[in-house]
């Protein structure tokens, strides 16, 4: 269903449950996925993803057409991630202005729900050391094949600082994998 | 056939009929001024298109740093193309239905809150309006004052003052205090005011 169409039948108490059905099938494990890559952990993912679209269920009414919608449920959902790595920070009593994701490499370790090779562990791993901030931009760019424009929306960045974020984040995962080769 | 020598036989003609070497053909009028604009127009275009497909001064000292990244990316999705994380089987379709079964419980906000809004124009109607409501309120308090005021007496400054300012609204004393230096005359407006604004005023904020 396309989403103005969804958008449509939420507006009417009618359809509003059938409507809020197939935005969930549609965006569902997009934004899992999202969430997932973020935080790591399956547990924290599931969490996060039920307030993400209770969330969304609250405030759908007051979604401005102007925006693309799935950009608009990338922008709840990465607020929430951010939100709940911040004070995941703090209960680990680790300083907000810290901006390795290292403090997620016991969740990493765990290895539940993990069934990738040893390359795709070892991108993880070189993940886990870039700043949250570039690891959020490369997750975006290269697992979801967002283009720069949407990340901006999504992010609220300029084109050209996103760029220059995912450039280095290539160039520091190559470098992670020369040296752990 | 062999071709006449042609040249020799106009000589003949040169002295009576002018130089037949010149064309007798002619142009517009202005031609070539029109035509040595419409050249130089087109060579500014040229000239503008080049400059157009023309790179920034960097880009090509970034070129090669650029390809250089692309091709690390590529060779990192040969190796790590998807991320490895799994779900538990059957994960989506159990979440799905927990998550409606959750959203079923609550009731989504439909529109952004009314946001009340004066204009400038009608803001004196409600002013007038207010003073209006005022004065018969105080006339009725006036009226009512000997017997209520033993009930008042009860009351203390402080419980009256907290009623007013949650009861108040804190948006009017804004927007009054914005037009309280305008020279209009409130009178004027109040004779333009009906009976059915003022009663409509009253149902709505009384």
């Amino acid at each position: 269903m396309e989403d103005a169409q969804i958008l449509e039948k939420f507006a009417d108490e009618r359809t509003r449950d059938e409507a809020f059905a197939q935005l969930l099938k549609k965006y569902q494990q997009k934004i899992y996925w999202h969430v997932r890559r973020l935080v790591i952990d399956h547990d924290d993912a599931d969490d996060l993803v039920q307030d993400i679209f209770v969330k969304v269920w609250k405030n759908l009414g007051n979604f401005r057409e102007d925006a693309q919608l799935y950009t608009w449920l990338y922008r709840i959902a990465t607020n929430e991630c951010i939100t709940f790595l911040n004070k995941k920070k703090q209960r680990q009593q680790i300083s907000l202005d810290d901006e390795s994701s290292a403090y997620l490499v016991d969740s990493l370790a765990d290895h539940t729900y993990f069934n990738g090779t040893q390359a795709q562990l070892k991108l993880q791993q070189a993940l886990l050391t870039l700043p949250e901030k570039q690891r959020l931009v490369f997750n975006m760019k290269y697992f979801d094949d967002l283009k720069y424009e949407e990340i901006s929306e999504i992010v609220g960045t300029s084109v050209g600082a996103l760029k220059a974020s995912y450039h280095l984040a290539v160039k520091k995962i190559a470098q992670f994998f020369e040296a752990h080769d | 056939m062999k071709e006449k020598d042609t040249h020799h036989d106009l000589n003949g003609l040169e002295e009576s009929a002018g130089s037949l070497q010149a064309t007798p053909f002619t142009v517009p009028d202005h031609y070539f001024e029109e035509s040595n604009r419409r050249i130089l127009q087109r060579c500014q275009h040229i000239v503008a298109s080049e400059a157009a497909f023309t790179p920034h001064a960097e880009y090509f000292d970034q070129l090669q740093d650029r390809i250089l990244i692309k091709v690390a990316e590529e060779k990192l999705r040969e190796k790590a193309g998807a991320s490895g994380f799994t779900v538990p089987a059957g994960y989506f379709e159990v979440s799905q239905a927990a998550l409606l079964n959750r959203i079923s419980q609550d009731e989504p906000v439909l529109a952004v809150p009314p946001v009340r809004r004066i204009i400038p124009r009608t803001w004196l109607r409600y002013a007038a309006a207010a003073c209006v409501a005022g004065v018969l309120g105080i006339m009725g308090y006036l009226g009512l004052v000997n017997r209520e005021e033993s009930r008042l007496a009860t009351v203390s400054d402080q419980e009256i003052l907290s009623y007013l300012e949650f009861y108040g609204e804190p948006a009017d004393i804004t927007y009054i205090a914005e037009y309280l230096d305008r020279d209009d005359d409130i009178a004027v407006e109040l004779n333009e005011l009906s009976e059915e604004d003022i009663e409509a005023y009253l149902n709505n904020t009384l």
